[in-house]
């Protein structure tokens, strides 16, 4: 369709595009106002650098020849940026406050900046980052043939046929491309935290692309050449989703592993946690960037099935993508989707080059370069120079490697394969990162170890068989073993066959790296900068960051610091450092004191150019009389304990408070309702007691002192006080009644009582005082043959009380009481109900009480009735309350008791 | 310090507890999500899923696998809100 | 011109007693077995003194010492008193709210008398 020329000029037109964007990005970031390049969804973008063309063009591939597995590598990471809180946003807190500058960096920082640790993790980036880059450069080499092959009808089947082998001529002009990219805006200063906004800019502007081409082809497959996602999926191989047999163990390493790759991956480092420049942006990411992998992925499936059914057999999954809208004749589509996988390799290339840049320089080259006589003799700036150009170097190095291994290995790989090569190679870094951010006792040796441990058998197992038989391994020593010796096999050390090479290299890899990581952290000493770092990494949310001056104490002079800091940082930069410190020591000149913080700052400030394990070789150069404390670093760690158990405990206090305060509200107003009960119970005893009183007194006086009082008159008062002296004698014979009841004291013989029975006796008992009320007893016995173990005249007298109780207090004219019993499941139930007004709510409660009275005119009880009866009920394990029911409507007195029907023959 | 001030005092140190809580909950959210996230999307329910029944025209392990997807997304838009939105509260 | 007395009480023994007294002392006695018929009372007639029982169903001797406190006709009515109950509390409240005499159960006939003679009435 496009000849090779017309087609490299829109590549160049493309990067001239991206050389724009980054010059006008790194100018924006220049003018100090960075606006738009530091918002959340220019961050998000940079992040997804981790698409990279294996997944624009390889995920089809992948989904073609194992159907759903290709969304574990989207998976993982949403699950890390989903759970952001606690893994991500500490690595950033960290990286910050400490000016960490790579991934090799930050593992060595916090093994007390080991050089050893950052050499290791930087080789081992290197390594895995290799084949990773060919990949990309292979992507593009390909897709551009194929563009052109498309263009020549002559080969047009080239499109869906086995694709040509790539030209290395092509690949060659685009990593160079590339290096010329990343030298301008990648490596232009050696800026405190590394943060490249021009480089990042692109990115975004990248990102944006190859979404929108992939989702371009997607909506094309889908809406275009089928007619929307019913009739892809109806043109699915029948068994492209079914499981296989090793489906399940590669599932879960597939997620675990890209898990681990989205932090431990060098160039996803860079973005996520080195280019941060504000906290909250990752709580944006944290959903954002699952967005994008979703989008991403949406159509994948439908595009590799499209691939799998419109395009000949044979033809290359892995081009899918392209080869698809070139099929259907449409060129522009085909153009944006060339664009989007290149958009995907140039963005990872360039990011992933820069990351490992800065690592070479500062962890390898600068190292070395401090041991010759060079650094002693180093003018002003020189290191500055020295560093900038060992980067440029580094970056073409990369590049001239990835290069050199796509010649290597001819490309013959699968793309995804080769991506998963480099994650787990990446991922020996995890247990030293992860564990040494949340736990304080990993150490350094154990750290080494592991990783070189891990680094070791992943290349054993799984990097160096991938060159393919009679490349590294002789094909014989691949199948048996080297020497023959079977064990050793590569993809089955140690006689483990059955999983698949990954798996298999991952879980040898993982097992030895973790057990040295683990044992050794638990075995040896840590060195006391170590534990220092590793108290001040872990706790990073709780210890005040940036004082690690409390700790380390060192002597230097002033003048030996700056003259340090010209040559790494360049004069003007240094002077300025200098003399804002000095200015906020409050000194007038331009030269601060040493202070230990000023030399802390100083050391972060350099560490933030050369790395945290060449800043302090550096410094310590010119220190002398080093000491770290750890009883003021033990100190410290205890203060965050205890203030952090402090404010658990003001907090467990403040709840008990509020609970306590709840309880003493409560327990006062139960108190005050009591104290208002007693007063009443009292009021009633006294009332009560003196009203008979009273009359017998006065009754008496009248008699003794006037003896002029006629016959029937004086009659008349002796039978009142005849009266009331039984009133007197009743009410404590029940008051003592009662009272034994309650205490348990009474012993009723008890024997079988036909209970209806005992209620029409009450019922014959109270017809006459019925009657004088002008009410009806309107009884209703259904419980003829129902039996309790109770007393008779105790029973009648409880039904007594209750009718006269129903008379007395609820006797309308005219109307009628209503009794009734009934039997069921084992108990009687006999319920009163009178023509009143029914007691009020609140009375409810209290009826039950003693000496509590309904409001009525006459007073022929003394308020124990209802206490009594209950007692009595009670003794024969029965109940009796008063039933809920609206006001208004009657009082209704429910008695119920244990009962069981007998024949006739009872009583 | 009269009364008034210990009372008030006694209150902020009242809503700080409440943000310390809101804090933790929302801290468990987010240690919960990946898990959940974890959990669902393991083998065992992936082969469940691997029915032969679509959902408007999808397998249903597709849409099952891209829901999930789509839940944890939302989730944790959510709560990033959140945070976000009692971090400025803080401040 | 013969006195008249309310006499608000709901034991009816009492209210004999009272009666007797009262009337041996000359007085017309009008008998009230509730706070509600002694308010009725009051609302029709103007006593020349009244003896109220504390604990009363419906309304109380204190409630009906208030209302008739109220009424610009009963303002100088002596009132008295009397009580069952066993709180102390009881003289100062029937005292403050404008009781002229406070008589607990059971008393010396003395005692009454000596009260009407002092309240004059």
């Amino acid at each position: 369709m496009l000849s090779a020329n017309v087609l490299s000029a829109i590549c160049v037109g493309y990067v001239a595009v991206l050389f724009v964007t980054a010059y006008l990005g790194d100018r924006k970031a220049r003018s100090g106002k960075p606006g738009w390049l530091e918002s959340p969804l220019v961050y998000t973008f940079a992040i997804s650098v981790y698409c990279t063309s294996w997944t624009f063009y390889g995920a089809v591939g992948s989904a073609a020849r194992n159907g759903l597995e290709f969304v574990t590598i989207y998976l993982g990471p949403t699950l890390v940026f989903v759970g952001w809180l606690h893994l991500l946003s500490k690595l950033v807190r960290i990286a910050r406050a400490n000016n960490i500058t790579s991934i090799a960096d930050m593992i060595s920082s916090r093994y007390g900046k080991s050089s050893a640790i950052a050499v290791v993790v930087t080789l081992i980036s290197v390594v895995a980052a290799t084949p990773y880059i060919a990949l990309q450069l292979k992507a593009v080499a390909t897709s551009f043939q194929v563009i052109v092959a498309g263009a020549d009808p002559g080969v047009a089947t080239a499109a869906g046929g086995v694709a040509a082998p790539p030209t290395f001529e092509a690949a060659f002009w685009v990593a160079a491309g590339m290096a010329a990219f990343t030298l301008l805006f990648g490596a232009r200063n050696t800026d405190t935290n590394e943060r490249h906004h021009g480089v990042v800019a692109a990115i975004a502007l990248e990102a944006i692309v190859k979404l929108t081409a992939l989702i371009a082809v997607g909506v094309f497959v889908v809406f275009g050449m089928a007619d929307g996602p019913a009739t892809i999926f109806e043109r699915m191989p029948p068994d492209l989703l079914t499981p296989r047999d090793d489906f399940a163990t590669r599932w879960i390493t597939l997620i675990l592993l890209s898990s681990v790759a989205i932090i431990c991956l060098p160039r996803q480092f860079h973005v996520t946690v080195v280019e941060n420049v504000d906290e909250r942006q990752v709580a944006t990411a944290s959903w954002l960037f699952p967005l994008y992998l979703f989008l991403i992925s949406i159509f994948i499936l439908p595009i590799a099935i499209a691939g799998l059914s419109f395009l000949p057999a044979g033809a290359d999954p892995d081009l899918f993508v392209l080869t698809l809208p070139m099929a259907a004749d449409q060129h522009g589509l085909a153009l944006l989707a060339f664009l989007g996988g290149f958009s995907s390799a140039t963005s990872m290339v360039i990011v992933s080059s820069i990351a490992l840049a800065i690592m070479i320089s500062n962890h390898i080259v600068m190292p070395l370069m401090l041991k010759t006589p060079w650094a002693e003799r180093a003018q002003s700036g020189d290191i500055r120079r020295m560093l900038l150009r060992s980067r440029r170097i580094s970056i073409v190095a990369i590049l001239m490697l990835g290069f050199l291994y796509f010649r290597l290995s001819s490309g013959s790989e699968g793309l995804a394969s080769i991506g998963l090569i480099a994650f787990a190679g990446v991922a020996q870094a995890a247990p030293s990162m992860i564990g040494g951010v949340f736990w304080r006792m990993a150490n350094g040796r154990g750290a080494l170890a592991g990783l070189i441990a891990g680094f070791t058998i992943w290349a054993y197992t799984l990097f160096l068989p991938s060159f393919g038989p009679d490349v590294i391994f002789t094909a014989s020593a691949l199948a048996d073993g080297p020497w023959g010796i079977g064990i050793l096999r590569p993809y089955a050390l140690f006689g483990l066959t059955g999983l698949d090479p990954l798996t298999h290299a991952l879980f040898w890899s993982f097992t030895a790296n973790i057990l040295l990581f683990v044992s050794i952290s638990l075995l040896a000493d840590q060195r006391p900068l170590e534990r220092l770092q590793g108290a001040l990494f872990v706790d990073v949310f709780r210890m005040p960051g940036s004082n690690s001056h409390r700790y380390i104490q060192r002597s230097v002079t002033v003048t030996d610091l700056f003259v340090l800091a010209q040559r790494i940082m360049g004069p003007n930069e240094a002077q300025r450092m200098f003399a804002g410190f000095a200015r906020q020591q409050g000194l007038d000149g331009d030269m601060p004191v040493a202070t230990d913080a000023f030399i802390d700052h100083l050391e972060r400030r350099l560490a933030g150019s050369i790395g945290a394990a060449s800043a302090r070789t550096m410094i310590s150069q010119i220190a002398v009389g080093e000491s770290i404390s750890l009883a003021e670093l033990t100190k410290v760690a205890d203060e965050a304990a205890q203030a952090i158990e402090y404010s658990q405990q003001v907090e467990e206090k403040s709840l008990q408070l509020e609970a306590t305060a709840r309880e003493l509200r409560e327990a006062n107003r139960l108190l005050k309702e009591l104290d208002a009960r007693k007063d009443d119970f009292l009021n009633q005893v006294s009332h009560e007691l003196r009203t008979p009183m009273t009359s017998i007194r006065s009754f008496s006086e009248i008699l003794l002192e006037n003896a002029d009082i006629d016959g029937p008159r004086s009659d008349r008062f002796l039978s009142i006080i005849h009266d009331e002296s039984i009133r007197l004698t009743r009410l404590l014979d029940q008051i003592l009644e009662l009272s034994q009841m309650e205490t348990g004291r009474v012993e009723w013989p008890l024997s079988a009582v036909n209970i209806d029975k005992a209620l029409g006796r009450a019922a014959a008992v109270s017809e006459g005082i019925a009657s004088e009320a002008g009410v009806q007893l309107a009884l209703s016995l259904n419980a003829p043959g129902a039996v309790a173990e109770a007393e008779a005249d105790r029973l009648v007298q409880v039904f007594v009380n209750l009718i006269n109780n129903a008379i007395k207090y609820g006797a309308t004219k005219g109307e009628a009481i209503e009794i009734n019993s009934s039997f069921a499941d084992g108990h009687y139930r006999m319920t009163i109900r009178d023509c009143g007004p029914g007691i009020p709510e609140r009375d409810r409660e209290r009826v039950f009480e003693k000496f509590v009275r309904g409001a009525q005119p006459e007073t022929s009880g003394a308020g124990l009735g209802l206490p009594i009866s209950r007692e009595i009920i009670r003794q024969f394990s029965g109940d009796l309350v008063l039933l809920d029911g609206p006001e208004g409507a009657g009082a209704v007195f429910q008695v119920t008791l244990p009962a069981s029907v007998r024949a006739a023959a009872a009583e | 310090m009269n009364a008034t001030d210990a009372q008030t005092s006694t209150s902020d140190q009242a809503d700080r507890v409440l943000i310390q809580q809101s804090e933790r909950r929302d801290r468990s959210r987010a240690a919960a999500l990946p898990l959940i996230g974890f959990f669902l999307l393991t083998p065992l329910f992936i082969r469940v899923f691997a029915a032969d029944a679509t959902v408007l025209g999808a397998p249903l392990v597709v849409i099952y696998i891209f829901g999930i997807w789509l839940g944890l997304i939302i989730c944790a838009a959510l709560l990033a809100k959140r945070l976000k939105r009692a971090d400025h509260a803080f401040r | 011109m013969t006195k008249t007395v309310l006499i608000a009480e709901d034991e009816p023994h009492i209210v004999e007693l009272l009666t007797f007294l009262l009337e041996r002392e000359g007085y017309a006695v009008t008998a009230a077995a509730d706070g509600e018929a002694a308010l009725t009372v009051l609302a029709n007639t103007t006593p020349d003194l009244a003896v109220l029982d504390v604990m009363m169903p419906k309304q109380s001797g204190f409630d009906v010492l208030r209302e008739a406190r109220n009424d610009p006709r009963h303002k100088d009515l002596p009132i008295i008193i009397l009580t069952a109950r066993g709180q102390t509390r009881d003289r100062e409240t029937a005292i403050e709210m404008g009781a002229d005499a406070f008589i607990a159960k059971p008393f010396s006939n003395q005692d009454v008398l000596a009260t009407l003679r002092r309240l004059g009435a």
